[in-house]
């Protein structure tokens, strides 16, 4: 199993065949912001969302774990008249037969040739609400991808602050799916708009049909149908802000959070903590032990993860650049690394 | 005939020479050349926009073009051509 920690100035690696001794492989990508990774099984490579200062943004792979890289594809990027540029590579998504990548300005692309050509989905920026998009304070940005295993042709997105969207037709038609989800920031009679809400992440079930966990700019929600309707289950958390939220694959009703302060966003009363639900989001336990106390870090969207084992293995890494591990559901906490660059993304790869 | 000077870790991350000489016409036809050469490259450089990226500088026989100039502008045969990362990022 590898981690993959995606930071401000490079991509760095770690290997375990227990999960609980990690070996550093060291960085590579040295230097740049490495926002995302992936790592596509269907065609053994590592994917990596390279976002250079000077040479924009690329999807770059390897096919040895790392060690080596290609330059990227062709195609990340929209029409000379758009209005928008590509800017940011926020996300990628490889599926069998597709390969998605969420960029900002908020929009989708996807590649049918593992990442050779990109081309645009057309059909989620043109979508009628696309103009109550903006940006989050982290850029308008198209930040996750997420498909569904009960329905093969339906895959959602979030955007901040755009919301959720679900197509169920493979991207050829998209419908926001924000009904009940909260936008703290409009004024008070527009808190409820069919779009433009600042989703921070969500994340689909594959043991429940219709199960989403979402983390919201303020709010933590869960839909059991889909997206069509949500409900609140944050409220007796310390803090309902926070960017990144995971659900357990073996268990729907059990999901882990890290609430932040809304303002300077790190943890509550500076104890870092993971908050695991096990009854749907009714009760929430925090879990810190191991990790250090008191801190002033924070965690961001894409910097909580888990691996598809059971008990599950978590994993996360902070804004001052440590990752944390649990193997054991988050009851106990170990360090893979500490004083990396600032983490932007934590990502599983098995074989 | 014209010499490009490329950025050190461009050229590497395209396993290319880093000066290399070209019968480009134009700016236009340079980058064309570049992206023949090393397919994805025209990307690095150059926005879907036709302007150089931000964050580089460059150069043509001495002078410097102003940030995000139109990578179309004519080049003299002998000229000189810099493509530098910009002094920027921390």
């Amino acid at each position: 199993m590898y981690l993959l920690v995606g930071t401000a100035k490079g991509l760095f690696r770690y290997r375990s065949s227990d999960r609980t001794a990690w070996e550093a492989l060291g960085p590579v990508l040295g230097g740049d912001p490495i926002y995302t990774s992936a790592y596509d099984a269907t065609r053994g490579t590592l994917m990596a969302a390279v976002n250079s200062e000077f040479y924009g943004p690329s999807i770059r792979r390897s096919k040895d774990w790392g060690e080596t890289w290609d330059t990227g594809g062709s195609g990340l990027a929209y029409d000379a008249d758009d209005a928008e540029r590509v800017t940011r590579v926020w996300s990628i998504r490889p599926t069998a037969d597709v390969i998605y990548a969420g960029v900002e300005a908020s929009g989708l692309f996807r590649s049918f040739d593992g990442g050779d050509t990109w081309e645009e989905v057309r059909a989620l920026r043109q979508h009628p609400t696309h103009e109550q998009w903006g940006p989050g304070y982290g850029g308008k940005c198209l930040h996750t991808i997420a498909l569904d295993p009960h329905h093969p042709d339906w895959v959602y997105i979030a955007c901040s602050a755009g919301g959720a969207y679900r197509t169920k037709d493979r991207g050829e038609s998209w419908e926001p799916i924000n009904a009940g989800i909260r936008a703290d920031f409009m004024p008070e009679d527009q808190q409820y708009p069919e779009a433009g809400q600042c989703v921070h992440k969500l994340w689909v079930s594959p043991s429940q049909a219709g199960r989403i966990w979402l983390q919201n700019h303020g709010g933590v929600y869960r839909s059991d149908d889909g997206g069509d309707s949500w409900n609140e289950v944050g409220k007796s958390l310390p803090s309902d802000f926070g960017f990144s939220i995971v659900g357990d694959p073996h268990h729907p009703d059990r999901a882990y959070i890290i609430p932040l302060e809304g303002w300077p966003r790190w943890a509550p009363d500076n104890v870092l903590a993971v908050h695991r639900t096990d009854d749907s989001g009714k009760n929430w336990e925090p879990m810190h032990k191991g990790l250090p106390s008191p801190t002033y870090t924070g965690v961001l969207r894409d910097a909580l993860t888990a691996d598809s084992r059971d008990p599950l293995g978590i994993y996360f890494g902070t804004t001052s650049g440590s990752v944390y591990h649990s193997a054991d559901g988050g009851s106990t906490w170990n360090a893979v690394a500490r004083d990396l660059p600032r983490i932007y993304s934590v990502v599983v790869a098995e074989e | 005939m014209i010499t490009v000077h490329l950025p050190i870790d461009l050229a590497g991350q395209f396993k290319m020479e880093a000066v290399l000489n070209t019968d480009a016409g134009d700016l236009r036809d340079l980058v064309a050349h570049l992206d023949r050469m090393r397919p994805g490259m025209a990307g690095w450089l150059v926005e879907a926009d036709g302007r150089f990226r931000q964050h580089l500088s460059i150069f043509v026989s001495g002078r410097r073009l102003e940030t995000r100039s139109p990578a179309s502008g004519r080049l003299d045969d002998g000229a000189d051509v810099w493509i530098l990362r910009a002094v920027s990022g921390g």
